[in-house]
């Protein structure tokens, strides 16, 4: 290996880029603080996000490379054209599914490291409880942002649907997803409960 | 990891990580230049 490329695939030159990264997300929002440099921030901070992926993908001896491109590229010309094309009257579901996918990629790391650990045999405590966190939050969002999406795009109704216990202990349910419901329907106003 | 079913899974989290990232800059992007004044300010030589 050259002198080049071990300094490149050095621990230190990574973190050091991870510094650059996160003082551009720091400096990208506090542009987004006010409308003037709001676009500005914001790609001030995708050029922090680029530069995290790419020293994320200088790891030495990374394995299947192959595949982690291809997902990008993939992801890339599904993500491009959708939020190029949407209406600015469909951003609300559009913003629901990117948010869901996001929690979705969490959730199935969390899986494949459950999976790839022996169910967390393999790893000290504090992984096996933040993957576990990982993959509940996950999961959170990726059903309930694709239920805003369905309820967004007027799939399903969008009254709030009890499921599981509530359905079957209607009563005492009921009450809190009212409260739920006129919570979400007017921001301002907290829970009665 | 070489297990194919984790090779699935990891593929499908990476493609989701990129639609994420991808997507909501994008269309952050798009929405913040909504707010843009279109009318040029006195002085402003855009």
């Amino acid at each position: 290996m050259t002198v080049l490329a071990s300094f490149v695939t050095s621990e230190n030159f990574r973190n050091v880029l991870y510094i650059v990264a996160f003082a551009l997300f720091i400096y990208g929002l506090s542009g987004l603080t006010g409308p003037k440099t709001a676009v500005r921030g914001n790609r001030i901070a995708a050029v922090g996000m680029a530069v995290a992926i790419i020293a994320t993908l200088l790891v030495d001896n990374l394995s299947n490379i192959v595949l982690i491109v291809a997902g990008m590229v993939i992801g890339t010309l599904i993500g491009v054209p959708a939020a190029r094309q949407v209406k600015m009257t469909a951003m609300p579901q559009m913003v629901a599914l990117f948010n869901g996918v996001g929690g979705g990629a969490v959730a199935l790391i969390a899986w494949t490291e459950f999976r790839e650990t022996g169910g967390f045999a393999d790893v000290p405590t504090y992984v096996a409880i933040f993957s576990v966190f990982a993959a509940i939050v996950g999961s959170v969002s990726f059903w309930g942002s694709n239920i805003a999406f369905a309820k967004l795009q007027e799939l399903i109704s969008g009254r709030p649907s009890p499921s599981g216990a509530c359905r079957r202990r209607s009563t005492r349910c009921s009450a809190s997803w009212r409260s739920a419901a006129a919570w979400r329907s007017s921001p301002a106003s907290t829970p009665s409960c | 990891v070489d297990d194919t079913f984790s090779k699935i899974l990891l593929l499908i989290a990476v493609i989701f990580g990129t639609i994420n990232v991808v997507g909501g800059f994008l269309v952050t992007d798009r929405m913040l230049e909504m707010f843009k004044d279109r009318r040029p300010a006195p002085g402003d030589d855009r």
